[in-house]
């Protein structure tokens, strides 16, 4: 998996876990800042709600410095790291299931190079990816989340999910037939819209 | 590997995560088959309309960091209390503690369930295979005083026989008072013993120096060696010697039943006695008439009283005599028998699988009762193992909520 600073290598993750278990709060900050935006994404993606997906980013961190001495470095410390926010995010999950958050949410600052026009057909192709996305199940939005933005390999998500590696694939196989059939329907809703503009 | 296989791996070959011998497997079935091909440049267009996707989502606020720092401030703050509080070994108890607290209760009403079952059990048990009945005394004239509790008195003799020296016999406490009442006491007593023969002499030894003697004996000696030997004695003691010997009589074996009768005989000596000193008047009166009359008729006459008169003085002083020679001495029946499994001498292969098949019944009855009694327990008992339970639990979830919000 890859981590937002290209700075870091597993090792020095791993140091700074036994550093964090110790009770060194500069490790800690590096650690955090290595996989604050990360963690937050794909929390983001599960959740699907800003202030829900940090409150757990930080529920998820207070775990690691709470538990990082139970970390034995048998698996990468991404491995570790997403695997607690799996678990966080589902528990969540089972006790609310929090509604789907405005498109407004996505806009970032209009990028200048882009017309206006422009801008508004890619912001309605990204929310229709983004509504077809969060159509998906939980397990199929990880599974595609951590397979195609965090560069996770199919073994490392078969370690966070606890489940079998030929699990994931079967997921990721349903969840790429789920999402082309989402696509198509929001390809034709736009189309449409297009025809009656 | 199949298309099959090919196909379930190539979301991660456009991601470019898979390891060389994946990547290359999958080179090889891209190179050849059209339908993997296409799938693989779906994925890859699927995968950058998702990159792009995620490339616009919010950030995270730039105070999340701040926020964590506080938390684990805040953690780092409730732990240094917390070890204040219970050291970390403690801390580490509380489930086990709670646990305890838990099943306490739930052992200790599974072990007295367990053994109120298995001694009603063995209570009956005991009773019922031994095939002796429980020792009573009886006392059948309820118009007696009675003791106001019986006692147990051990009592030791030599028995010849080598039967069982020693006997806890239920005797009464004290005879009753004589001093104005006239009773006459009878005993029967019932015994098991190794040899019928020795005790019959012991009966005699026991007799006589209580002052009396046996008075009647009957002795079956089997025929067959493995039949019971059975005897049938009758002994008479001076009363005031009547409680002595029957604890002494007790001794000789395993006491199966013992029986006390008392008749209070003051009345019917009384009775007989002015019954007596009328006859004996009347007797008188006849014989002054007789000196006194002169005509033949007359005297005739007064002899036919005379002689009816003589009648009942004599029924009426056997009577009286008696009456009391009861109260004077007392009679015990004796039955002495030797048990079955004793005449056989040695018990023989068959009778000790029956033996161990019977014990291994019970000992599976008991079981069955106990566990039984165990279940009827935890259920009269569940609505308080439910509040322990729920009160345990509302403990854990706080104290689990506590260390969460920490």
């Amino acid at each position: 998996m890859r981590a937002d600073r290209e700075d870091t290598s597993p090792e020095r993750e791993t140091q700074w876990i036994r550093d964090i278990a110790k009770g060194d709060r500069g490790a800690f900050e590096s650690f955090y800042q290595t996989y604050q935006s990360r963690l937050f994404h794909y929390l983001y993606v599960m959740v699907r709600a800003v202030e829900l997906a940090e409150e757990l980013t930080n529920d998820v961190m207070l775990e690691v410095w709470k538990g990082a001495g139970r970390f034995r470095g048998q698996s990468k410390p991404s491995t570790w790291l997403f695997g607690i926010a799996h678990h966080k995010a589902l528990n969540e999950l089972r006790r609310r299931r929090p509604p789907l958050e405005s498109l407004q949410a996505l806009h970032k600052t209009p990028d200048p190079a882009l017309g206006p026009e422009a801008l508004t057909v890619r912001d309605s192709v990204r929310a229709g990816i983004w509504r077809a996305l969060s159509a998906l199940s939980p397990e199929h939005r990880e599974v595609v989340e951590l397979t195609f933005y965090h560069q996770a390999t199919y073994q490392e998500i078969a370690a966070i999910v606890s489940c079998p590696a030929n699990t994931v694939k079967t997921r990721a196989f349903y969840a790429k037939r789920h999402l082309r059939k989402l696509l198509a329907e929001e390809g034709s809703q736009m189309d449409d819209r297009e025809r009656s503009s | 590997m199949n298309h099959k296989e090919i196909l379930g791996l190539l979301p991660w070959y456009v991601s470019g995560t898979l390891g060389p011998d994946d990547r290359r497997a999958v080179e090889e079935e891209l190179a050849s088959c059209h339908e993997c091909a296409a799938h693989a440049e779906e994925l890859t267009g699927m995968r950058g309309a998702i990159v792009g996707c995620n490339e616009q989502f919010p950030e995270p606020s730039p105070f999340l960091l701040s926020r964590a720092l506080s938390r684990v401030d805040e953690h780092e703050r409730y732990r240094a209390t917390e070890k204040e509080v219970l050291t970390g070994w403690w801390r580490r108890q509380i489930p086990v503690v709670a646990s305890i607290i838990l099943a306490v209760p739930l052992i200790v009403i599974a072990a007295v369930a367990a053994v109120i079952g298995a001694r009603s059990f063995y209570a009956q048990d005991v009773a019922s295979t031994n095939g002796v009945q429980p020792v009573s005394v009886e006392y059948l004239n309820s118009s007696l005083p009675r003791p106001a509790e019986p006692s147990r008195v051990a009592q030791s003799i030599a028995a010849p026989s080598g039967a069982q020296a020693t006997h806890d016999v239920i005797a009464p406490l004290a005879p009753p008072s004589r001093t104005q009442n006239q009773i006459a006491r009878t005993g029967q007593i019932s015994l098991f013993v190794r040899d019928v023969e020795p005790s019959v002499r012991s009966l005699y030894q026991i007799a006589r120096q209580a002052g009396g003697d046996v008075v009647g004996l009957q002795d079956d000696v089997p025929s067959d060696p493995s039949a019971r030997h059975t005897a049938e004695a009758t002994l008479s003691v001076p009363v005031t010697r009547f409680d002595s010997t029957m604890q002494t009589l007790a001794g000789l074996g395993k006491l199966t039943s013992e029986t006390v009768q008392a008749e209070n005989e003051t009345g019917s000596i009384v009775d007989y006695r002015a019954r007596l000193e009328n006859a004996r008047r009347t007797e008188a009166d006849i014989r002054q008439i007789m000196d006194r009359s002169g005509s033949i008729e007359q005297v005739l006459a007064a002899e036919s009283q005379l002689s009816s008169a003589r009648q009942d003085i004599e029924q009426l002083s056997a009577e009286l005599n008696n009456a009391e020679h009861a109260v004077a001495d007392s009679t015990i029946s004796v039955d002495l028998s030797t048990e079955a499994a004793a005449a056989g001498g040695q018990p023989s292969f068959r009778s000790q699988l029956a033996d161990a098949w019977a014990a291994a019944r019970r000992a599976v009855t008991a079981v069955s009762v106990g566990l039984a009694s165990i279940v009827l327990w935890l259920l009269a008992f569940a609505p308080y193992i439910v509040l322990v339970g729920l009160i345990g639990g509302f403990i854990w979830l706080a104290y689990r909520r506590r260390g969460v919000t920490a």
